[in-house]
């Protein structure tokens, strides 16, 4: 890893943070407004790449863990790890790290087509939400003894703010590209 | 000191993405105070760079206090400090005196030497109040101290600066500018701040990545002055 | 910007070694699913309680640390009631409020810098691994650190310029500049680690 490496996931690391302590962003046709926290994880996947997409994730859940109030909210701790949302804190780092993945073997490094825009929501979609729900489920049908079925059907409902986040994701991901593309890793 | 010049270069190219930045520098010198000056996109910060090894000539051979950048990178980044325009960039650490020791953890040096060796540096500008100091809390002159200070604490034989008071208000432009003075290390600066060179020992000027003029600090920036008025 | 929920203190949990706490952690929420018995959980619950009071957890703190984790528990532990049965219900509930306590206790009397002295120390069995340097670890703690006051900083810049030019708060609009700008610095920020001999 060189020193760049190194910065880029510090730095990351860092937006993912700032995120989730700036003001929740309203969106139109949204009632309530969404944090930007796990589009920050989503965009570190897709602008960094796996490996230190990843890591950054990684960097971010140690400090919560080390008791720093950085999730949305202001909240922090170890507490949140055990408590239900542990498994899609989890779920945050393979997600990370599936949306890079996919970036990075299906189009270019600075690819900004419409072919490019579909990957990269596909992407977000597939890390960003199936990747980060799945140990979130298991994680709470493990905590309350319920049937995973139960608990996938109960999580649904988050679904939609979750899709309206990919397509952000993806838009803001394709603009970075255009001004500041970065090879992936 | 020693036979070996502080500044050796000859027939330094570089090549910085596909772009070439310098051609052909030879230069020796062992004065105290060198300056160098040049319009945006010169080469001198590239230059500067050479100095601690942050980059390698391309072609030709640059030698830091008779060490050879692009063979002795870690000798030479050991004896050569460097002070960037932004000490946001430079400061890596949250809490002031985390950074200072910063280097020194890399010396392996036992944590309470550490400590007292921060101590020295900061009281020796003044600055023991902003020890235990967050970072994002200081003002940019105290930022520029602090990363002057974790320069010093390695004890450099030469300390490179590139446009340290570009981001500075006056009153603290004058405070770096007197520390700048006040240094027994061999210095090269790099700077806009023509004012700041008066006393130096010798200037260079760089134009569109060769060493144009080789002066007194007189000659070399009324020169400049009135190339940059045509 | 206060980034840290450290309570200075003397009590026995101040006192007691990071790993000692991680470990003694670790160990409860692995043996509370081994209790199934709701007696035995209740009092372990008022025990965590009373180890809050030990602590001497200030009311403001407890509100802002406890408020969101406890309702989540709440509402899980009445999804299992609903999904499973009052039993199942009232285990999710003591086991997961007791764990969120304990581990609040420990936020609280830990601080960042020991944690990180504790992710050092347990990545150094690791280091024979040539990506896992404990020494990088740290760094790159410290570098995000660093960086979060001053990127929370630049976002409400770009609010503001974007304000100033009566702008409408998009989130793209936001986001971008925010990631463009910060990681471009991600050059300068390598050359001055670089120079400083830090690897």
């Amino acid at each position: 890893m060189a020193t760049k490496d190194i910065v880029f996931i510090a730095l990351f690391a860092a937006i993912i943070a700032a995120l989730g302590l700036l003001p929740a962003i309203p969106v139109v046709g949204i009632p309530a407004p969404i944090t930007a926290q796990t589009l920050g994880v989503m965009l570190a996947g897709a602008i960094l790449g796996p490996k230190r997409g990843a890591l950054a994730v990684l960097v971010f859940l140690v400090l919560v863990l080390a008791g720093l109030p950085l999730l949305a909210g202001g909240r922090g701790g170890i507490e949140h790890f055990i408590g239900n949302s542990g498994g899609f804190l989890v779920g945050w780092f393979f997600g990370a790290y599936v949306i890079g993945f996919i970036l990075k073997n299906f189009i270019s490094d600075t690819q900004v087509n419409i072919r490019a825009h579909f990957i990269i929501f596909i992407a977000c979609f597939l890390g960003g939400i199936c990747v980060v729900y799945l140990p979130g489920i298991l994680w709470i049908a493990r905590n309350t003894g319920s049937s995973f079925v139960d608990v996938y059907l109960g999580s649904l409902v988050f679904v939609p703010g979750d899709l309206l986040k990919a397509i952000v994701a993806m838009l803001v991901t394709v603009a970075v590209r255009r001004v500041y593309p970065i090879a992936l890793k | 000191m020693g036979q070996n010049p502080v500044l050796d270069f000859s027939g330094v190219d570089l090549v910085r993405n596909d772009q070439p930045v310098l051609h052909d520098i030879n230069l020796t010198s062992s004065e105290h105070r060198i300056g160098v000056i040049g319009a945006n996109g010169s080469g001198k910060s590239s230059f500067a760079r050479l100095l601690n090894g942050l980059l390698q000539p391309t072609n030709g051979v640059a030698k830091i206090l008779g060490h050879d950048v692009s063979l002795a990178q870690k000798e030479v980044r050991r004896r050569v400090g460097f002070v960037f325009q932004n000490p946001d960039n430079q400061i890596v650490y949250p809490v002031v005196s985390e950074d200072i020791e910063l280097g020194l953890k890399g010396l392996k040096i036992p944590k309470d030497q550490r400590k007292e060796k921060v101590g020295e540096i900061l009281s020796r500008f003044n600055l023991l109040h902003l020890r235990d100091r967050s970072v994002h809390m200081l003002s940019g002159g105290e930022k520029q101290m602090i990363a002057l200070s974790s320069v010093l604490i390695m004890q450099p034989k030469m300390i490179v600066f590139d446009e340290p008071t570009t981001l500075l208000d006056l009153r603290n432009r004058n405070a770096v500018a007197s520390t700048i003075m006040g240094l027994e290390q061999y210095v090269v600066l790099v700077t806009h701040d023509l004012e700041l060179l008066a006393d130096f020992d010798r200037v260079l000027v760089f134009e569109e990545g060769r060493i144009a003029v080789d002066d007194t600090p007189k000659a070399a920036i009324s020169w400049y002055k009135k190339k940059m008025a045509l | 910007m206060d980034l840290s929920f450290y309570l200075p203190g003397h009590s026995v949990l101040h006192k007691m070694p990071t790993w000692v706490k991680f470990f003694l952690l670790i160990s409860f929420s692995i043996a509370f699913y081994a209790i199934y018995d709701l007696r035995v959980l209740a009092f372990i619950l008022a025990l965590a309680i009373t180890l809050v009071a030990y602590v001497k957890v200030p009311v403001r703190r407890l509100k802002a640390m406890f408020l969101l984790p406890l309702f989540m528990v709440l509402l899980f532990s009445l999804f299992s009631a609903f999904v499973n049965d009052l039993n199942a219900g009232l285990l999710t509930f003591f086991r997961l409020t007791s764990l969120v306590i304990i581990a609040a206790c420990v936020t609280v009397t830990t601080k960042i810098e020991d944690f990180m002295e504790f992710v050092e120390n347990l990545l150094l069995p690791l280091s024979f691994i040539p990506f896992i340097k404990p020494k990088t670890v740290s760094m790159t703690l410290s570098l995000t650190l660093r960086f979060i006051p001053e990127i929370f900083k630049l976002g409400m810049d770009i609010k503001e310029a974007q304000a100033a030019r009566g702008l409408k708060s998009s989130p793209i609009a936001f986001i971008v500049p925010l990631i463009v700008l910060t990681l471009k610095r991600a050059d300068d920020i390598s050359d001055a680690i670089d120079a400083r001999m830090l690897d």
